[in-house]
């Protein structure tokens, strides 16, 4: 994700650093996001001057070499608080008091990784979580912990407005806004359907797109995403809920993800794939 | 079959005026709107009920439609009003659709009543970060009620907390 977040920012014209703890792995994501750039001109859809420019902009190096006055990091690395927190209070002195600091984290309080800080860089990090392809989704969920300045994360909303994002100011609360809310577009269709029914689960799916619009119906979507990660996601919001009964998540989906029927990724979910 | 012999109700009445709706009707086929009531037990109740559909938190003119063998062309009466139905096999409260939706619309309350976020920015996330045609606060506007009333059906079939509406969706008329 950290690469789709590195290209958008480029995209924008803002002078970029792409880090990883490996480096083949961040000359690899640069590669990658230069071809994304040269078959975006080939389809017209950007000039060659702009990708041009935006090359010049986006480079890949350790954490360690990037300017101490940089203005923003975002941090995008594997969803465990430890490893988040010892990344944040191991560059809190790398940078400068005015650098602001970000997580993209999905799912763990900013109170408690803002706690791997200072108390002023406390001030200065908050939660921008993107979603997937960073690119292309709009939404940007702007999330002030209880210590971030109120004023840096309406700044900051302000601007991805104006680049045309679709910003969502939101509290320091379990799921945040998305991974909260659509809890209920897959526990209610896990409920309405009697059992590990292929002929349903089609069904369902056919009346959420036709009928309710949805691009997906939430059984082919739930295997998209990884019937394991969907309920990850469920159970962590639950238990942070205080294991909220409307959020409860349901055994039909613990049963897939036991018998490793986690979706598209390996060949069988809620549908058999070939 | 002619569709003078059918009488359509897809008012979002309560119970009661629902069941009275259907007894003045008993020489007739009717086709009813029952988004926030059991399909099954109307049916089983009223031998007349030839045909069911949910239209109420429908925001595209389509809605989910049942008919009972041999009264399929009942559901034309729902096409001569805009509607386009579409067949399903889910009789429980709210079908599928509305179901779905009323427990969305309940948690996006819950999360604004939490303060969480403003009504505006939890619709926008909606739309933009999981491509929900509209958000829950547009998608209930001015269908609160139905909303409420189905989540109540839900909650006293089931018993199951997870349907009972939060206060500021009740509240809100």
């Amino acid at each position: 994700m950290g690469a789709g977040i590195a290209q958008w920012f480029a995209q924008q014209m803002v002078p970029t650093v792409l880090c990883d703890n490996n480096e083949t792995q961040s000359q690899k994501a640069l590669a990658s996001i230069h071809a994304s750039w040269d078959k975006l001109v080939e389809k017209e859809k950007l000039t060659a001057c702009q990708v041009s420019q935006m090359k010049s902009l986006l480079e890949a190096k350790p954490l360690s070499a990037t300017h101490p006055q940089t203005g923003l990091v975002i941090e995008a690395i594997i969803e465990d608080l430890n490893v988040k927190r010892s990344l944040f209070a191991a560059i809190d002195q790398q940078f400068s008091a005015g650098t602001i600091f970000a997580t993209n984290t999905s799912s763990f309080p900013i109170e408690l990784i803002a706690a791997a800080v200072g108390a002023d860089r406390q001030k200065r990090l908050l939660g921008l979580h993107f979603f997937n392809p960073a690119t292309l989704m709009k939404l940007v969920e702007v999330i002030a912990g209880p210590s971030t300045d109120p004023a840096l994360a309406q700044n900051l909303y302000s601007w991805f407005e104006k680049c045309g994002k679709e910003p969502a100011l939101c509290a320091d609360t379990p799921g945040f806004i998305v991974n909260r809310v659509a809890r209920g577009f897959y526990g209610e269709a896990l409920r309405i359907v009697t059992g590990d029914d292929e002929a349903q689960f089609k069904e369902i799916d056919q009346l959420m797109r036709e009928v309710g619009g949805f691009k997906m119906g939430p059984f082919e979507l739930m295997d998209l995403i990884g019937v394991d990660i969907n309920y990850a996601v469920t159970t962590s919001v639950w238990e942070a809920l205080h294991k909220s009964p409307r959020l409860t998540p349901h055994p039909l989906q613990k049963k897939l993800v036991d018998a490793k029927r986690h979706g598209k990724k390996t060949k069988r979910g809620f549908y058999a794939y070939e | 079959m002619p569709t003078n012999d059918w009488v359509l109700d897809l008012s979002a009445s309560d119970k009661e005026t629902k069941e009275a709706f259907l007894e003045q009707h008993a020489d007739k086929n009717v086709l009813m709107d029952l988004t926030c009531f059991d399909p099954q037990d109307f049916y089983q109740r009223f031998p007349q009920l030839k045909a069911v559909c949910s239209t109420l938190l429908s925001h595209n003119k389509k809605c989910e439609a049942h008919a009972k063998p041999g009264f399929e062309s009942g559901l034309q009466l729902l096409q001569e009003t805009g509607l386009s139905p579409v067949p399903t096999t889910f009789l429980g409260a709210g079908f599928v659709v509305a179901r779905t939706m009323a427990v969305i619309i309940n948690e996006a309350f819950y999360a604004w009543e939490e303060k969480t976020a403003s009504k505006e920015d939890i619709d926008r996330a909606m739309r933009f970060g999981v491509n929900y045609p509209l958000g829950p606060f547009a998608w209930a506007k001015g269908r609160e009620q139905v909303v409420v009333r189905l989540l109540e059906t839900l909650l006293a079939e089931t018993k199951d907390e997870r349907y009972r509406p939060a206060a500021t969706l009740k509240a809100t008329k």
